[in-house]
């Protein structure tokens, strides 16, 4: 399969008081044509900077210390707002978590689908048939009146989905969803994400697909990555690494989730929180200080990358002789 | 069982400035049971918020009657109206703007304790390092402003202020849900646990039916403003009978898609019918012309739907 994007050995670092803090951590990560992918993790932990990287949306204060991230065989890193101007929408697009404040509440919602394609060149009564033709995808059945409506006049769910138009009206080759359905409730979350995943698939585009809920992107995407600190620990086969994860923050991850199942006994927490950029230390595995399993070697020294089967996890407790290679 | 708050056919609607009314809550019946936990869920819209500040009288109901241990708390003043306030506090969803970031955390715990005018300056310090000491705080944060604090320890915090004069209902209007799964794991834990210590009543509003299937001991489904089904924890994930938390719960734990579907499209109608009809597929025409209501169909279990309440009565 061809691969749409790659992301190889990639580091940015943020400007904090002075001092470069390195957020994303030699990260690798790529995504075949037509899949989904999940990159999964606490608020805090890169996902999202990862997400800007892509689409060249990084802050200002950031700096690229290492790597490359390939979109259709081209390194990002180095395109001009020109570049990008021809890229985003065409090749990349974004789908932000807030439907509330990612829309233009002075503009209709019909005007701002359009707008997409036509900052492209688009002529306005092609890009009207072809917004109309993406809204009765997404599940509209009254277009004519919604396309005339304001951002206000929606719920969370609808706004959502007018951003899903938004984001696929150039038929992109890669879809980013920063955690789409945060904001939206249970019944209507799932809404959402089976809209995304049907009209992406359709459409031929892969997705990424960004959450803190491993539950919940596993009803949709193929492989997951997990992230913790600006690295990534664990990655493979959504299925393989819900019933059996391998990274203790996985682990910890997955059984720290309320279910009805454990009425009535401890939740089993992850202790303290994700440090912040300021405080984080250079040494040893990032999860040590958190990890009930540490052993005095995780303070100190950066557990290897290391691989079994399609699955990649980088841990001290994985050992060779259980089938764990270094890669 | 001792009834801490009830709800006798409440109702409530807003008035926009033109004159348009928006009925919000139509006759509620419920009651909340000392010591246990009742959660409130439904899709956002539904009315869940506004039950809850009618429960905490920072708005006033328009029918009906609100009683808290016996009491009409619309009819509350002076004197007897503090102590209720004194009574049910409210932890509210969002961490990082429901604190002052102009104040220290000692002295947003500290406020409670002055407004109702609890001990002198050195008992009420006293009284603040040992509730940070009950929910888990550092006493070095004791003079650190919020804005320096991560989400969970700021959710410790509006727990830390609504516990501090010793309320008997606690109102958790989404308290968890803005947070980390790992960080709130930990709230979770901590609410339990002060629950168990501190004897007290939780009202619980989500829409994540996974903490409520956790920490609910009775939940209420909502749906446009109205009571659909109120059940027993486990009854209520086993045995749902209203269609919509059937949709709900089959949405929420993925085991039934097909179910699942089909809820989107919903025209704002108002006026008369159950509010489900529009999207139940086993609708009949009374189901559009009359509202059904809320009915005990066994023990605990009650349901306000018109197919359940024949079906049952075939049986019998």
């Amino acid at each position: 399969m061809k691969k749409v994007l790659e992301i190889k050995n990639y580091s940015l670092a943020l400007n904090v008081n002075g001092l470069l803090k390195q957020a994303v951590n030699n990260i690798d990560l790529y995504v075949e044509e037509g899949e989904a992918v999940a990159l999964v993790g606490e608020s805090g932990c890169g996902k999202s900077l990862t997400a800007l990287s892509i689409a060249g949306l990084t802050p200002k204060k950031s700096q690229v210390l290492s790597g490359e991230i390939l979109l259709n065989q081209e390194n990002v890193l180095s395109y001009h707002d020109q570049d990008w101007r021809r890229v985003r929408g065409n090749e990349v697009s974004m789908i932000f978590q807030e439907p509330m404040t990612a829309l233009d509440p002075l503009y209709k919602v019909g005007l701002q689908i359009e707008e997409a394609s036509t900052i492209h060149g688009l002529s306005r009564k092609k890009a009207r048939v072809r917004a109309q033709q993406l809204m009765e995808k997404v599940g509209f059945n009254d277009i004519d009146k919604v396309y005339k409506m304001y951002p206000h006049q929606l719920s969370g769910g609808m706004r959502q989905r007018i951003l899903i138009c938004i984001a696929l009206m150039e038929s992109p080759t890669m879809l980013i969803a920063d955690e789409p359905t945060t904001a939206l409730d249970a019944m209507v979350q799932r809404q959402v994400l089976y809209t995304m995943k049907d009209v992406s698939s359709s459409m031929n585009t892969s997705l990424l697909f960004i959450s803190h809920d491993l539950d919940l992107v596993s009803q949709v995407c193929r492989r997951v990555y997990v992230m913790y600190q600006g690295k990534i620990v664990e990655s493979g086969l959504c299925h393989d690494i819900l019933v059996e994860p391998s990274h203790p923050y996985t682990r910890d991850l997955l059984s720290s989730m309320p279910s009805i199942h454990k009425r009535g006994k401890e939740l089993p927490a992850i202790k303290g929180s994700v440090p912040s950029l300021e405080s984080r230390k250079n040494k040893g595995c990032p999860f040590a200080p958190r990890c009930k399993q540490a052993m005095p070697i995780c303070l100190e020294i950066n557990p290897p990358n290391t691989q079994k089967g399609t699955r990649k996890a980088s841990c001290h407790l994985l050992k060779e002789e259980n089938g764990w290679i270094p890669c | 069982m001792d009834t801490m708050l009830a709800f006798n056919d409440v109702s409530f609607s807003y008035k926009n400035n033109r004159g348009r009314v928006k009925k919000v809550l139509q006759n509620i019946n419920l009651t909340i049971n000392k010591g246990e936990t009742f959660a409130l869920i439904g899709e956002s819209g539904s009315g869940k918020s506004t039950l809850a500040e009618l429960s905490s009288r920072l708005l006033l109901c328009d029918s009906g009657t609100i009683t808290f241990e016996n009491q009409n708390i619309q009819k509350l003043k002076g004197a007897s109206l503090k102590a209720f306030y004194k009574n049910v506090q409210i932890v509210f969803q969002d961490p990082y703007s429901s604190l002052d970031e102009k104040k220290t955390i000692c002295s947003l715990i500290e406020e409670p304790l002055i407004i109702h005018h609890v001990g002198n300056k050195k008992e009420r310090l006293e009284m603040v390092k040992a509730m940070m000491d009950e929910v888990g705080l550092s006493q070095m944060y004791l003079h650190v402003l919020p804005t320096k604090l991560s989400g969970g320890l700021r959710q410790r915090v509006a727990i830390a202020i609504a516990l501090i004069i010793k309320p008997s209902l606690v109102i958790l209007d989404e308290s968890v849900s803005a947070l980390d799964v790992s960080i709130q794991a930990q709230v979770l834990n901590l609410l339990v646990s002060l629950q168990k210590k501190l004897n007290l009543t939780y009202l619980f509003i989500t829409h994540d039916l996974q903490v409520v299937g956790y920490i609910a001991d009775r939940i209420a489904v909502m749906y446009r403003g109205r009571i659909v089904e109120i059940a027993p924890t486990r009854e209520l994930f086993d045995n749902p009978l209203h269609y919509y938390t059937r949709n709900l719960i089959a949405a929420g734990t993925n085991n039934d898609q097909k179910e699942a579907q089909n809820t989107f499209f919903i025209e704002d109608k108002e006026g008369e019918g159950c509010a489900f009809s529009t999207l139940c597929q086993r609708a009949t025409e009374r189901c559009k012309s009359e509202v059904p209501e809320l009915v005990e169909i066994q023990q605990d279990h009650f349901v306000s739907c018109f197919t359940m309440l024949e079906s049952k009565k075939l049986h019998q």
